[in-house]
């Protein structure tokens, strides 16, 4: 209880609300923006929050990511684009009914629904990351390494259409994450000579290029095209007392199944509302209204998809490692700003988790006040033109990557990243990744190294621990399902 | 896309096939604990296996071996000139940021960059520019304290 009122206490300061409320309604703005997604968003956001104490930068990247998951459901019911992946689904129900002239109620629906399975996951979150931290905090550097390989092995699920091609994503990034000086040995590793490689690639800049300079890239393809418009005038964003009563039979089991789908590591939004969207109509007693602009295909899809965000960030504070893309960029922002997620942050900084879990829940409120309070301004976020929001982008890339270390050459770095990660990303290369690679490797190479030692170079004691192990047989498992998912075709898309 | 493959493929294995020897100059395995070549050795090991597996199957692709129909994706020479112009913009402004300073480099690439995103109203580019570079001077300047490059001659 004392632990509630110390998060309570600290998300209300008027300081830190304001900076949860920048990050929610930035997060919205984000993800309602074709092109722009919730990661992109958080690498936006991060040359700010160095700035901040880590509790703040933390919340406000909490409320970046929600917002973000339930952004993307606008420009999916406004004009048929989802502005990120876990929104496709509700494109299915979202664009027929707007198309009826019914957008308010879509986005009211899309609203209600998000907080209700973001409310769900939160409290989830609450009750699971402490007890799995719990069980993490016991691990050596035995199951540390084998936690890591584990996380290693969201690579493949987060490698999008080649599975090839994911891995050697993966392996770029920790061919990236060698160079510079060992940690364990103190040899300078790949710097040739030059002073600035020796500390290795500096991550934001990387971060920077990789996932917004090379989606301006993209952007430069896309000029031409026209802008897609929602011209209707909104009204009528609340549902009646009856279809709520309908809505809430679909919103809690779809959010409990976001949940559990978030807190698997590899799956992800997209995977949890197609799921939900399915169970949705598979239980309705008038399916044939699916796909035609009926509210529950709305709901289930936007309940499941803001039901991954708590979920995904179980593995991501208690055992440090990601669930999704979106959680794989928040690691490296959350290492940027000074904080290692993982079981020894709830025993070191019990306060950041506590502010942590209050603004995971206060940000799902904020997103309700804004959703349902600012629908008539949401079409005017999706006539931004290209040609102000990418420029103003740039510029801001570069000042972040400059701002961290005051160094020219980080701009540089950050450019060298975008044209590298548009030719990866135009060939079907996916930056997930390569963050993973970037994040992950060292610390896997860090726990092998403190294991060896320990064992006098015995590698036989990477297999002694009966937890060890059964990290080993669920990153095969993980591998083997993502291998089986690739050859099987996506019956739901 | 198969050949685009095949070349990115093969650009995969020859780096790797260098860091492996490279790696090849660092301390050798000691007798506990791990040696700095280890890790590295096994990532490029890893990367020539997939790499070799990439160009592989693309090389089949491209003999119509396989059914799969190849996609022709090729960058049109419209977008080739954009992305030119627009990856030299970026590298005279990193080059002369220092010489010229944040306040000036700063409006002429976000100009620069509209005009490229084919902005046609002079007063938006005037605007934009120019607001949106005092604004985020203002903010990192004097707010963050990050010390931005200065024009020489002020």
């Amino acid at each position: 209880m004392s632990a509630l009122i110390q998060g309570l206490q600290f998300v209300f300061t008027p300081i830190n609300f304001l900076f949860l409320f920048i990050g929610t309604a930035g997060g919205i703005v984000v993800g309602a923006i074709p092109g722009l997604t919730g990661s992109v968003g958080m690498i936006l956001l991060l040359p700010f929050l160095f700035y901040l104490q880590p509790a703040v930068a933390l919340i406000m990247l909490a409320g970046m990511f929600c917002g973000a998951i339930y952004g993307g459901s606008i420009s999916a019911i406004l004009i048929s684009t989802p502005g990120t992946p876990s929104a496709a689904a509700t494109v299915l129900d979202g664009y027929p009914l707007a198309q009826k002239g019914e957008a308010g109620k879509a986005i009211g629906v899309a609203t209600i629904a998000s907080t209700c399975g973001g409310i769900i996951s939160t409290l989830c979150l609450i009750f699971i990351a402490p007890q799995l931290a719990r069980v993490a905090l016991k691990f050596g550097p035995e199951e540390y390494f084998a936690l890591m390989v584990f996380g290693l092995t969201v690579i493949a699920s987060v490698s999008g259409a080649s599975l090839v091609k994911g891995i050697l994503s993966g392996l770029f990034g920790l061919s990236i994450a060698v160079i510079g000086i060992d940690p364990i040995s103190g040899y300078d590793r790949f710097s040739f000579g030059i002073p600035n490689l020796m500390t290795g690639f500096p991550m934001l800049p990387v971060l920077i290029g990789l996932f917004a300079i090379s989606q301006i890239f993209i952007e430069l393809q896309k000029i031409g095209q026209p802008l897609t418009i929602y011209k209707q005038k909104i009204k009528g964003v609340l549902p009646t007392r009856k279809e709520l009563k309908d809505l809430f039979k679909v919103i809690i089991p779809s959010s409990f199944l976001g949940t559990f789908i978030g807190i698997i590591p590899g799956t992800g939004g997209a995977i949890a509302s197609f799921m939900a969207y399915n169970e949705a109509r598979r239980f309705s007693r008038d399916k044939e209204s699916f796909g035609e602009g009926n509210i529950l295909g709305i709901a289930a899809p936007e309940a499941a998809n803001n039901g991954t965000t708590g979920g995904a960030m179980v593995p991501l504070l208690s055992l440090g490692i990601p669930g999704d893309v979106v959680t794989s960029v928040m690691l490296g922002a959350l290492m940027l700003v000074g904080l290692r997620p993982g079981p020894l942050m709830f025993k070191q900084n019990p306060e950041i988790i506590n502010a942590l879990f209050v603004g995971f829940m206060t940000a799902q409120f904020l997103i309700l006040a804004l959703g349902l309070l600012s629908v008539r301004v949401f079409p005017a976020i999706l006539r931004v033109p290209s040609s102000i929001l990418f420029p103003v982008i740039l510029a801001l890339c570069f000042l972040g990557s400059f701002s961290l270390g005051n160094s020219v050459y980080d701009m540089f770095v950050a450019l060298m990243f975008g044209i590298i990660g548009f030719f990866l990303r135009k060939f079907g290369f996916a930056m997930a990744p390569i963050i993973l690679g970037i994040i992950l490797g060292p610390l896997a190479e860090q726990n092998l190294g403190k294991a060896l030692i320990i064992s006098h170079g015995n590698w036989g004691t990477l297999f002694n621990s009966p937890i060890a192990l059964f990290f080993y047989a669920i990153s095969l498992a993980s591998v083997s399902y993502s291998l089986m998912r690739m050859k099987r075709p996506n019956k739901q898309h | 896309m198969a050949k685009a493959n095949i070349v990115i493929g093969s650009i995969f294995f020859l780096l790797a096939l260098l860091m492996f020897a490279v790696a090849l100059d660092f301390p050798k395995p000691q007798v506990s604990g791990l040696s700095p070549r280890v890790f590295p050795q096994f990532v490029a090991v890893c990367t020539m296996i997939f790499s070799a597996m990439l160009i592989v199957k693309n090389v089949r692709l491209l003999a119509g071996k396989d059914t799969v129909v190849q996609e022709k994706k090729k960058l049109d020479s419209q977008f080739a000139a954009r992305f030119g112009i627009f990856s030299a913009a970026g590298v005279l402004y990193v080059l002369l940021i220092d010489k010229i300073g944040y306040l000036i480099a700063t409006p002429i690439l976000i100009a620069a960059t509209m005009l490229l995103f084919n902005e046609k109203r002079w007063f938006r580019v005037l605007m934009v520019s120019v607001l949106t570079t005092l604004i985020l001077y203002m903010l990192f300047r004097m707010v963050f304290r990050v010390p931005l490059p200065r024009n020489p001659l002020w």
